[in-house]
C-alpha cells in the first residue's frame, strides 16, 4: 500500500476535499494529513496574518471548519517544518494542497512532492487551448488581479470573480453567472468541492476544472499499481 | 449518457488505450472510438504513407500492422473524425497522439483534448523544469524530436526506445536506463498499464503514461 501526504496550508483534517480525492486514489492509497497550521492557537495564527493590503494573501480553513486569512511569507517555515516531517515518515508522495506560490520551499532529500499550483496550471493548460475564455475563480476579492494575471499571461482571455468556498452558495452562484460564455472556468483555491463545481457547471454551462479533484487524479496516476 | 470521442490515428481496434481509458472514465461515460485511417483502401493507405526524409506517425491498422504515415496527409483525415463525431453529438474527445499536428479544425461544439498538448502539462505539472527527466519512445529515430521537445522545456533528458509492440527484453533493457531520474513520460499512446508498470518497477521512479493521462483528465471535465 501506497501513502499520499496531503499539506493542507491551514488545519488537517480537511473534511471537505480528502473524501474526493480518495475517491479518486481508491482503497490501495493511504493519505495522511498535516496541516500548516495545526497546533497553533489564535494569537500565534494573528501574528501571521498579512502586513500590508498589497500583499496577495492566501485564505485557508481551521479544524473547527472557520477560515483565516494568512501571509504566505509567514508560512514558508511553517510549511517547510511539515515536509521535514512527511520526508521522516516516508510518504511515497507529497502535495502541497494550495494553487498560490510559495516562495522559499525546500523539498527534503528523498521526498517526491508536487505543488497544488503546478497541477492546476498544468492541467488548465492542457485542455483549454490558449487564447480562449478562461474564467478564474478565487475567493477573495484581493487575489483576483494576481489569480487573473497568471492566466492571461499565459494567453488566456480571462474573467475572474470570487466567491469564497467557506461563505454562502448565494455569493458562488452569483460569481458563476459572471462566467456565461467561457470556454472553461478554474476554480482557484483547493476548498472548491463537487457541490462549488456542479453550481459552477451548471449556472455558466462552461466545462470546470476543480483544483482538489485534479490533484486527486494525478496523484491516483503516480501510485497506481 | 455523456459521450467521450476516442480519435485515433491508426484504424480503430479494441487494443491499446481503450481498456485503459474505459477503467478511468468508468460506465457512465460512453466511449466513441474512431481512427483516422479507418476504412481507408490499401491504395488510399498507400498515397497517406509518410514519404523519404520526413517524420513519419507510427501506427496501427485494425489487422495489426503496423505503418508509418504522413502527417500533413493525416490532419484531413483526422478533421473528417472530428466532424463526424460532433455531428454524432460528442461533446469531448480525445486526440489520441503524443505528436503535434498542424491545421486540426475543431468544430463547433466540440472540445477537443490534443495528446501533444496533455501530455507536455502533465510533465510541468508532476515534475519542475531542471529535473532530469525520461523519455520513452518507440523508435531510435523519434529520440532526437521528442527528446528535444523536453529540453527545450528546461529538462536535462534521457531517452530511450522501445516499440510498444515490441519485445518485454527490449522495453526491460531500455528501463534501466532511467533510474535516477524524477520522472519518466512515456511519450506514445501505444503504452499501457503493463508498460509503465515494467518501467516503474525497473526505474523506481513515477511513469506518466500518456492514454491514462487523456483518461484522467477527461473524466474529471466530464464529472
Amino acid at each position: 500500500m501506497k501513502t499520499l501526504g496531503l499539506l493542507a496550508v491551514g488545519q488537517s483534517p480537511r473534511t471537505d476535499y480528502v473524501p474526493v480525492i480518495a475517491a479518486l486514489t481508491g482503497p490501495s492509497v493511504r493519505i495522511v494529513e498535516k496541516g500548516v497550521l495545526d497546533g497553533l492557537d489564535r494569537a500565534q495564527m494573528s501574528a501571521l496574518a498579512p502586513l500590508s493590503p498589497q500583499e496577495h494573501p492566501v485564505v485557508t480553513r481551521l479544524a473547527d471548519g472557520s477560515s483565516v486569512v494568512m501571509s504566505k511569507a509567514g508560512l514558508t517555515g511553517l510549511v517547510n517544518d511539515r515536509l521535514r516531517e512527511f520526508a521522516r515518515s516516508g510518504v511515497d508522495l507529497a502535495v502541497l494542497m494550495c494553487t498560490g506560490v510559495f516562495q522559499g520551499i525546500v523539498c527534503p532529500e528523498g521526498l517526491h512532492l508536487l505543488s497544488g499550483k503546478d497541477i492546476i496550471d498544468g492541467c488548465v493548460r492542457a485542455a483549454v487551448p490558449s487564447g480562449a475564455r478562461l474564467g478564474v475563480l478565487v475567493p477573495l476579492e484581493s487575489q483576483e488581479a494576481f489569480s487573473g494575471r497568471k492566466f492571461s499571461d499565459m494567453g488566456y482571455d480571462v474573467v475572474t470573480a470570487h466567491a469564497s468556498p467557506y461563505g454562502s452558495m448565494s455569493d458562488l452562484e452569483k460569481a458563476a453567472a459572471t462566467f456565461r460564455g467561457c470556454c472553461a472556468v478554474v476554480l482557484h483555491c483547493m476548498g472548491y468541492v463537487r457541490s462549488h463545481r456542479r453550481a459552477v457547471a451548471d449556472i455558466s454551462g462552461a466545462m470546470v476544472l476543480e483544483s482538489n479533484a485534479l490533484v486527486g487524479h494525478v496523484c491516483s496516476e503516480l501510485l497506481a499499481e | 449518457m455523456k459521450k467521450l470521442g476516442l480519435v485515433g490515428i491508426g484504424q480503430t481496434t479494441e487494443r491499446d488505450f481503450v481498456p485503459v481509458i474505459r477503467d478511468i472514465v468508468g460506465k457512465d461515460v460512453e466511449l466513441v472510438v474512431r481512427g483516422a485511417l479507418d476504412g481507408l483502401t490499401d491504395v488510399q493507405l498507400a498515397e497517406a504513407a509518410a514519404g523519404e526524409g520526413e517524420h513519419p506517425v507510427v501506427t496501427e491498422l485494425a489487422d495489426g500492422r503496423s505503418v508509418r504515415v504522413s502527417k500533413p496527409r493525416l490532419v484531413p483525415l483526422i478533421n473528417r473524425v472530428l466532424r463526424g463525431m460532433a455531428a454524432d453529438g460528442v461533446g469531448l474527445a480525445c486526440l489520441m497522439c503524443t505528436g503535434s499536428f498542424e491545421g486540426l479544425e475543431v468544430p463547433e461544439g466540440l472540445t477537443l483534448l490534443e495528446g501533444r498538448r496533455v501530455i507536455d502539462h502533465a510533465v510541468l505539472a508532476v515534475c519542475p523544469p531542471g529535473c532530469r527527466l525520461g523519455v520513452l519512445v518507440p523508435l531510435p529515430e523519434q529520440e532526437p524530436l521528442s527528446g528535444g521537445k523536453y529540453r527545450d522545456m528546461g529538462y536535462e533528458v534521457v531517452c530511450g526506445h522501445a516499440n510498444p509492440y515490441g519485445s518485454r527484453e527490449e522495453l526491460l533493457a531500455c528501463a534501466g536506463k532511467f533510474r535516477g531520474c524524477s520522472a519518466v513520460v512515456m511519450h506514445c499512446m501505444g503504452y499501457v498499464r503493463e508498460h509503465r508498470d515494467i518501467v516503474a518497477r525497473a526505474a523506481n521512479v513515477p511513469v506518466l503514461e500518456a492514454n491514462a493521462v487523456m483518461g484522467h483528465l477527461a473524466c474529471e471535465l466530464l464529472f
